[in-house]
């Protein structure tokens, strides 16, 4: 059941908030010891909501489409006298006296909190199978990891245990889990989402986004947060638009960028077979394939990686005393960033400017660029190495090839599980858009899945 | 230039407190991101500036 259809029946008065959020509470403590995609959960916080949204559709005020909605946010989203824990044992008693923008907003729309979902610890990482608070399994196949670092949020989602759940993105992590676990996620644009209120793994890359079962979900989450924020530097005062994609919407006329380079290299074979196959259902609908060769995305995401390191290290240093604190994985993460000199991070931010200037005259030719989520599916509990063509690679360094550029070009970019012949394949197409063509992306999005 | 770094002595001699081992195990990965990136400093024009926002309500102290 879809965000959409949900309001149309809780408006009907055929459910209503109560019922909704008594029923997602028993999923989520039934699939707990299974799935452990909940670090907390706010059963009596969710009962209230619940009931206020029920008295006002009874008083006839309505907040929106969200209103009464159950969902869950990422547990670095602070929550005023909610603990917060970032997945890290540094903040396993942090209990916030403030609310992030983005729970503001939702808790403003209505929706419901049901709790607070597992991740990557301290969001650095993509498998979230985390040290202090339990691994998150994929409800698709318990044997694999649900990406991350919004891996408790992915596995929700797709279980069916909240209509939505809010991630962050500092390299593919709200993209990753979608893939993996098989459901939708949308990175949008640098500032289009306030980050006013979250605990931070970087300052010029962290994105916050939903992750939803459906596109027109996520546009529906979207049309609630998108906006300015004057507490947040970085948060856009770009206009927003109505993010709902007209019903029908196609792919005619679309013209439709295909990769000549990178994205189409290096690739697991059945991974590469649901790319070709999606991109075959996606010309059969309509869509004009156009072949693009790309600038560089290789030095774009080896300029990721060193400002991630760089400006995570920065964050972090003054914890880096207590080593034992941390899991095997982060601490080495942190390590190398503290290894990067200030002129090479400079120059980092300086390289990163020019991509972005090139980058800019891609959108020009194209209305928006369909890449894999991923070169690997899922990778399975446990495992370092995936291999690809031979070659085993970094289960980290692998996932995050084709994702983490466009957090350094800060452009829109939503993921979907794979259409047609590669349907089930356990990683997804990911549709990018020029910045602040969230419209687009997710129109496209919806066309291609025929929603 | 970056696989002759000596990251064990870079963190002693900056005083990082990073033991010894753990430096090692990094080593292999971190010099391929290094030799990765330099030859991408080669092309980097003098005028360009950081992709950095300096905000007005920072310069203005709120």
């Amino acid at each position: 059941m879809t965000i959409e259809k949900t309001a149309a029946r809780l408006r009907s008065g055929q459910v209503t908030s109560m019922e909704l959020t008594a029923d997602a509470i028993a999923k989520i403590h039934e699939s707990q010891p299974g799935l452990n995609s909940f670090i907390t959960v706010t059963e009596q916080l969710a009962f209230n909501q619940a009931q206020q949204a029920d008295d006002d559709f009874a008083n006839g005020i309505d907040r929106g489409p969200l209103q009464g909605i159950p969902y869950a946010l990422k547990d670095m989203f602070c929550t005023k006298g909610i603990r917060t824990t970032c997945g890290s044992k540094l903040f396993a008693d942090y209990i916030p006296e403030h609310d992030a923008a983005v729970y503001e907003r939702l808790r403003e729309a209505g929706a419901v909190l049901l709790g607070k979902t597992g991740l990557h610890e301290l969001a650095y990482g993509i498998t979230s199978q985390n040290p202090h608070f339990g691994p998150v399994k994929n409800p698709r196949d318990t044997s694999r990891v649900p990406g991350g670092s919004s891996g408790g949020s992915g596995a929700a989602v797709a279980a069916g245990l909240v209509y939505f759940a809010m991630g962050s993105d500092t390299g593919g992590s709200i993209r990753l889990p979608a893939a993996f676990c098989g459901c939708v996620g949308l990175k949008p644009t640098s500032g289009r989402i306030s980050r006013y209120g979250t605990l931070p793994l970087d300052y010029s890359l962290d994105h916050m986004g939903p992750l939803t079962r459906t596109v027109r979900d996520a546009a529906i989450v979207m049309n609630a947060l998108a906006g300015k924020d004057q507490r947040d530097d970085t948060c856009s005062s770009h206009p927003v638009e109505d993010y709902l994609p007209a019903p029908g919407a196609s792919l005619a006329g679309k013209r439709l960028g295909m990769p000549a380079n990178f994205f189409n290299a290096r690739l697991e074979t059945k991974v590469r077979e649901a790319f070709d196959a999606a991109l075959d259902r996606i010309r059969s609908r309509g869509g004009e394939l156009v072949p693009v060769t790309l600038p560089d995305p290789a030095a774009v995401t080896t300029i990721g990686r060193m400002i991630l390191l760089s400006e995570a290290s920065a964050l972090l240093s003054q914890f880096a005393h207590r080593r034992d604190d941390f899991g095997g994985d982060v601490i080495a993460l942190i390590d190398q960033g503290r290894l990067i000199s200030a002129t090479d991070y400079i120059n980092a931010q300086r390289l990163r400017r020019v991509y972005q200037q090139q980058w800019a005259a891609v959108w020009n030719h194209i209305d928006a660029l369909l890449v894999p989520a991923s070169p690997n599916e899922a990778p399975l509990l446990g495992e370092p190495y995936v291999e690809i063509d031979g070659e085993l690679e970094e289960v980290r360094i692998a996932s995050t090839r084709f994702v983490r550029c466009f957090n350094v070009l800060g452009n829109p970019a939503l993921v979907i599980p794979f259409v047609g012949a590669g349907a089930g394949v356990m990683t997804g197409l990911q549709v990018v858009g020029a910045p602040f063509a969230e419209k687009t992306v997710l129109e496209i999005t919806a066309a291609i899945r025929e929603e | 230039m970056a696989a002759n770094i000596d990251w064990v002595a870079l963190a002693k001699a900056r005083d990082l407190n990073i033991p010894e081992d753990a430096v090692t195990r990094i080593a292999p990965g971190f010099t391929s991101l290094h030799a990765a990136f330099a030859p991408l400093l080669e092309q980097l024009p003098y005028t360009v500036e950081p992709s950095i926002i300096l905000s007005e309500q920072a310069v203005l102290g709120e």
